[in-house]
């Protein structure tokens, strides 16, 4: 196994002075290819901040965040890194096919083979009726379908999602998150999950516990 | 035996897309007595917001009445309606519940004096009561996820309403928020507050006194 | 209260919002303010000019008997009395041959008359006081000061006086007029031969007369009123007319008014009423394009209205309420928007004119202000007020709610084809106009009123709404239908994610065909201005060029001998460019004296600009041509032409003053055109021929007046060098002065104030229309674009999206307004015809200013893509936070 990601006495501050909140600190991690991790805790507990510590999106204020099987970072080439949000995150004027084929053709591939891999994965999650829908006319589970489609199609290395099923009732959340999972295992891809439901948490093989800005491994709950 | 406040006879609402006619309530028949805490369960499409919104008088209903504490609901014109609906009901969303320009005091300020019952006093017992004292002069923007749910909540009571209904109330919240703001909705009931909460939440149904389930329209 | 705590809370946390609303309704104000108070001042202006260029404000013809009745009315600041006498000609003996004229008219002038009415004579020769020959006369009788002239007397022997002096006067046909002649009768030509005589050598010479033949006198008494008027000529004329009316009824009968302020003032209200409408036609559409970025910026925050409009009713808010808080929110935007506009107005004439009022009265300025604070709250009212009352129409709060963030459809006025039907009518209301002969401010016969046809108005104010809409229109098909053109034209830019960016301008095609649009009519406005301004500016240069010959104009005394040799010592002098000879005679056509002018038809044009608007029947260069071809070809009037049925070949015998034997011969000419303006000439009839034949057949090749163009020195300096040079024998005008003289209409007023305003609102506008536009789009999609860095999109590869909707705003705008720019310079122009005098040939680009708006709108542009991409640069994640 190669090391993915390892993070190392990692902390992060929102704001500064008296207002500043520490939203992770003493966070030490690490993953390896192939690893799915379901990360819980409570709203303001620092998952969020965590996960996008993990994709690259965001820097550590002290301690160091290494992605050796990632040519030193998630964001030096794209395609690298997947992300799903809890919120809508298909790009509003493009139709479903476009949105997934949005990073392909950012990583610079042709239009003509990405589109086709675009409706290769929208088919493969179950939407694929939908390619030429916009983001305005889909539903809230379809949407968030069309939005794993698009993870799938770039083929990343590590996948980072933020509550992807919290707009979702529970049968719609369970697909998503399944389809996640098959995904990623199919990818040999990185899997990590924010949730604050036990129950998609259940679905995952490994889990962390987010309190107060600190983590833990967290084996007791159980599927 | 507490009296009836709030009554729904037979209510029908249908959607016009195009030439697809879809029905989000058939026949849906509710009643709720003083104290009570009622959840509403159903998936996405069960017409859950549909018919929360027809209780509050948001929504006019094609077919049926609504009344609360006696008095007619449905069937008005918007300009009573929302009187009505000013003193009678408190409505509570999933998100969007406050103005973003003004602070949590003055968005409670606002809901009182737009029922024409300003009343500084049951502002402060709010706060105290939903611990927002030390949030109070905060804008809606500042606000962490429960404390976004708690001023929300002190909204929706601001004038009193003898039916708090929430839609999804509790979406966005970790469970030990959730559960937080749960109680809250029923300690108001032991005034006599009637609380209907839609939600696919286990939690909700967990708290209600009872749970009605919706689906395609209809109460199962 | 309610709305106290809702305006506070929008005040407090809303700042930015509103001060980019107020910013347009700022730009409205201002815009009208400043335009006002300067076309109020630019009114006042014309009314003092109106009073300086009349020399005598009123002549009052009656008995003699009158005079203690006028000198006890105290509304006169200066009143003398002027006696006229008819002669039957007058007499000199020069050089041993003795020359006559015809009938004249002899006046007597009190003391000190040329001081108290300095525009009356203009001295030429010899002093101003005493025995005075008008210029014409002198040069028909050859007589210089100290000659003896004898005059012609009714039933009585002639008279001798001894010349003091020769004399110009300007205004001789006010001078001479009738006084009480009935409005519209025909205007009585000034005598060809005027003698001046001081009062008591008229009463010796005179008195007689009048005894045995008192048909062969009139008295008149030459007035200056108190100058105590209405700023507005309108309402100048109105008190002055009135005056004039009320003293003759008081003479009854014994006295009548020749009113000339009165007909000055009359003839200046209308050129009042064209500045008005060139306020109203230049200020509006600024004015209309600032309330549009008015309401795109509120428009912008349609949806957060929405959704508080939806929560506002979920508490309980009746429409009523809404539309409170929203009257509330247009108020503030309005005030404070307002109190900006003048703060701004005032700091625009501090700097354009030295005076926050342009040196309008307090009264008026409060008056212009007053308005255009009410257009800045109609503004704001409309672009705040009606979209939430549109939305707080909806029945229930549950449909309101679900019109948040509804799908944008085509307007409706595209699916009717509106843009195409305002085009179509105005042209129908152009074409209309047109057989009017584009009459749009008339003065009706006999009537003190005037009134402007502002229906004319209409066809450029449809063209403008019909080609902005049209823009939107082409837009709009362009990134819709025309999509997969788009995609091909954008690939330099976006490479492989050229569909993309395509499918991302076509979705948002609403948006940009919005932006297009607005920045269009910016361009067509700057456009139209600034050209319809560089027409007008050109148009009073080549009036003033008319009048003063060239830059520079050197005329010699009247009889005295110059050769054409003399332009070699003119050329000799520093800053001179071109010079070139004019003769100057006089010839009789059948009765009629009228002024010859000879010219080299081969090198006129060098020295000043002859447009074609001078001549009928051709353009200037084929009827200048017709006289290089034919020596003896000459050009008249059209008068002429109908006394005398000329067609064209005709033979046209004139008769000449021969250079040699002083005596008047005929020399025969062919009728070539129809000259109706040439450089010095008078406005009435004159005649036009080639300088070497009246030369030849004159046996005289003295010149009149050197044409001198300026070349590397501004006219007033080479003016003033040359009368350095030359001596005070020649008489040297320039044109700078000119231009600051000639009043006959607008060119009067100097519009470069107006101008100043106009040019630069229209930068502002365009720099707004275009950069703050488009960073608005940029912001409504700084989702999108997060997204896409998100989703590993490097910021070349974003820029691709930001560069393509810049060149698609680009060339949008510059293209369909240069497109639109054009017919409507042409139909404005057209249209305010009136205000040019003489008509303009063609259009007068100004393309430095052009290219400056231009440079300005692109500035704007780019430095919206660049803060547009360096907004994406920003850490995404702190964008998908603030979302």
């Amino acid at each position: 196994m190669n090391t993915l990601v390892e993070l190392q006495d990692v902390a992060r501050t929102h704001g500064s002075g008296s207002a500043s909140v520490v939203a992770v600190h003493g966070v030490s991690c690490r993953l390896e290819s192939g690893d799915q991790v379901a990360v819980t805790g409570a709203s303001g507990s620092g998952k969020t901040t965590l996960l996008h510590l993990i994709a690259g999106l965001d820097r550590p204020t002290t301690g160091s965040i290494r992605w050796p099987a990632l040519g030193g970072h998630p964001l030096s080439e794209p395609g690298q890194v997947g992300l799903v949000f809890q919120g809508p995150s298909l790009l509003p004027p493009l139709d479903a096919a476009d949105n997934v084929a949005l990073p392909l053709l950012l990583a610079g591939e042709a239009p003509r083979p990405a589109r086709e891999k675009a409706l290769e994965a929208l088919a493969s999650v179950g939407v694929g009726d939908l390619a030429g829908r916009l983001p305005e006319e889909l539903s809230g589970g379809q949407a968030q379908r069309v939005a794993v489609a698009r993870v799938l199609a770039a083929s990343p290395r590590l996948i980072v999602a933020d509550e992807p099923t919290g707009q979702l009732d529970s049968p719609h959340a369970l697909t998503v998150i399944d389809l996640l999972v098959d995904a990623a295992t199919d990818l040999g891809a990185t899997l990590v999950v924010a949730t604050h439901d036990p129950r998609i948490a259940g679905r995952l093989p490994r889990r962390w516990a987010m309190h107060d800005g600190t983590l833990r491994e967290d084996e007791t709950c159980s599927p | 035996m507490s009296p009836v406040v709030l009554e729904a006879t037979g209510l029908y609402r249908f959607y016009r897309a195009g030439e697809e006619e879809t029905a989000a309530l058939r026949g849906v028949t509710l009643r709720a007595l003083a104290g009570e805490f009622i959840g509403i369960s159903g998936p996405s499409g069960s017409g859950k917001s549909t018919l929360m919104a027809c209780l509050a008088g948001l929504d006019e209903p094609d077919g049926g009445t609504v009344r609360i504490e006696g008095t007619r609901l449905s069937h008005r014109p918007e300009g009573e309606r929302a009187a009505l609906r000013s003193r009678l009901v408190g409505v509570m969303f999933q998100s969007g519940n406050l103005i973003e320009h003004l602070t949590v005091r003055r968005n409670i300020e606002l809901a009182q004096r737009l029922a024409g019952r300003y009343d500084p006093a049951w502002q402060a017992e709010l706060l105290a009561e939903l611990r927002m004292e030390q949030r109070a002069d905060s804008r809606p923007s500042r606000l962490s996820g429960g404390e976004t749910a708690r001023a929300a909540l002190a909204v929706a009571l601001a004038t009193h309403p003898a039916v708090v209904l929430a839609d999804e109330p509790t979406g966005e919240l970790d469970a030990q928020t959730e559960r937080e703001v749960l109680d809250l909705l029923r300690d108001q009931t032991e005034q006599g507050t009637v609380v209907i909460v839609a939600s696919h939440s286990a939690a909700v149904a967990h708290a209600a006194d009872r749970t009605v389930t919706m689906l395609d329209g209809e109460i199962r | 209260m309610l709305t106290l705590i809702w305006l506070r809370g929008l005040l407090l946390h809303r700042a930015a919002r509103l001060a980019a609303a107020a910013v347009g309704v700022a730009a409205a104000v201002a815009l009208l303010a400043s335009l006002g108070a300067f076309l109020t001042s630019a009114k006042s202006t014309m009314t003092q000019r109106s009073i300086d260029r009349v020399p005598v404000d009123w002549q009052i013809e009656g008995d003699p008997s009158i005079e203690p009745a006028l000198h006890a009315d105290r509304r006169f600041t200066d009143l003398r009395r002027v006696d006229f006498a008819d002669t039957a000609g007058l007499e000199a003996r020069t050089a041993g041959q003795t020359l006559t004229t015809g009938a004249g008219q002899v006046l007597g002038l009190p003391s000190g008359y040329a001081a108290a009415f300095p525009g009356e004579l203009r001295s030429l020769v010899g002093g101003a006081d005493g025995v005075l020959l008008a210029q014409q006369t002198a040069a028909n009788l050859h007589a210089a000061p100290g000659d003896t002239v004898k005059v012609q007397r009714a039933g009585l022997p002639a008279a001798q006086v001894r010349v003091d002096g020769v004399v110009e006067l300007p205004s001789a046909d006010s001078l001479f007029q009738k006084v009480g002649a009935p409005v519209g009768a025909q205007p009585q030509a000034p005598p060809d031969n005027v003698l001046l005589l001081p009062a008591d050598t008229w009463h010796r010479l005179f008195d007689p007369v009048a005894h045995a033949r008192p048909d062969q006198v009139r008295t008149q008494f030459h007035a200056r009123l108190r100058h105590a008027l209405p700023a507005d000529p309108a309402g100048a004329y109105a008190r002055v007319s009135g005056s004039a009316r009320n003293l003759e009824v008081r003479l009854a009968g014994a006295g009548r008014v020749g009113d000339n302020l009165g007909a000055a003032l009359g003839a200046a209200r209308a050129d009042a009423l064209y500045a008005q409408i060139l306020f109203l036609f230049l200020g509006a559409p600024g004015a209309v394009l600032a309330g549009l970025l008015t309401a795109v910026i509120t428009g912008s925050g349609a949806t957060r209205r929405r959704t508080e409009q939806a929560l506002l009713r979920t508490r309980g808010a009746t429409r009523r309420t809404l539309l409170t808080l929203a009257t509330a929110e247009a108020v503030a935007v309005g005030v404070v928007g307002a109190a900006a506009g003048l703060g701004i107005a005032a700091l625009t004439g501090r700097l354009a004119f030295g005076s926050a009022g342009f040196g309008a009265t307090p009264a008026t300025t409060a008056y212009w202000e007053g308005g255009a604070v009410v257009a800045g709250l109609v503004i704001a009212v409309l672009a705040v007020l009606i979209p939430a009352a549109r939305d707080a129409r909806h029945g229930t709060v549950a449909s309101a709610r679900r019109q948040i963030g509804a799908a944008r459809r085509a307007p409706a006025w595209l699916r009717y084809g509106l843009d195409l039907w305002l085009l179509v009518t105005a042209g129908a209301v152009f074409w209309a106009a047109g057989r009017n002969g584009y009459k749009i401010v008339l003065v009706p016969e006999g009537l003190p009123t005037i009134s402007v046809s502002y229906w004319a108005f209409a066809a450029p104010a449809l063209l403008w709404a019909g080609a902005g809409l049209l823009t939107w229109r082409v837009t709009y098909w362009l990134l819709g239908r025309g999509r997969p053109v788009v995609a091909r034209l954008s690939r330099p830019l976006a490479g492989g994610l050229a569909d993309t960016v395509a499918a991302t301008l076509s979705r948002q095609r609403v948006l940009i065909a919005r932006t297009v649009a607005l920045a269009a009519l910016t361009v067509v406005f700057a456009g139209t201005t600034s050209v319809f301004d560089a027409t007008y500016r050109h148009q009073a240069l080549v009036d003033a060029q008319l009048t003063n010959g060239a830059d520079v104009t050197v005329t010699e005394s009247p009889g005295a001998y110059v050769p054409p040799g003399e332009a070699r010592r003119i050329a000799a002098v520093p800053g001179v460019g071109h010079v070139e000879p004019l003769q100057h005679r006089f010839a009789y056509v059948g009765a009629d004296l009228q002024d010859l002018y000879g010219i080299r038809p081969t090198g006129f044009s060098a020295a000043t600009e002859l447009q074609d608007a001078y001549f009928s029947g051709g353009t200037a260069r084929e009827l200048i041509g017709r006289l290089a071809r034919r020596p003896d070809a000459v050009l008249v009037s059209e008068e002429t032409v109908k006394d005398f049925q000329l067609r064209p070949g005709d033979q046209l015998r004139l008769r000449l003053q021969d250079g040699r034997t002083r005596q008047y011969r005929t020399v025969v000419f062919h009728y070539a055109g129809i000259a109706k303006e040439f450089p010095t000439a008078p406005r009435d009839s004159f005649l036009v021929a080639n300088a070497d034949y009246v030369a030849a057949q004159t046996g005289s090749d003295t010149v009149g007046t050197f044409l001198v163009t300026a070349s590397g020195r501004s006219p007033h300096e080479l003016a003033a060098n040359l009368r350095g040079r030359l001596g005070s024998g020649a008489q040297i005008t320039d044109l700078d002065s000119v231009h600051h003289v000639v009043g006959t209409s607008l060119t009067a007023v100097d519009l470069r104030g107006l101008t100043t305003i106009e040019l630069t609102y229209a930068v502002a506008l365009a720099a707004a229309a275009t950069g703050l536009l488009l960073a608005l789009g940029f912001t409504e999609r700084r989702r999108t674009f997060a997204l896409a860095s998100v989703l590993g999109a490097r910021t070349r590869r974003l820029g691709a999206f930001v560069w393509t909707e810049v060149a698609v705003v680009t060339v949008g705008a510059a293209l369909m307004g240069g497109l639109a720019a054009w017919p409507l310079s042409h139909m404005l122009v057209k249209i305010l015809t009136g205000v040019f005098d003489p008509p303009p040939a063609g259009l007068t680009v100004p393309w430095a200013y052009l290219g400056l708006v231009v440079a300005i709108g692109l500035i704007a542009l780019l430095a919206a893509g660049a803060a547009a991409i360096r907004a994406v640069r920003r850490p995404p994640l702190t964008v998908l936070r603030d979302l």
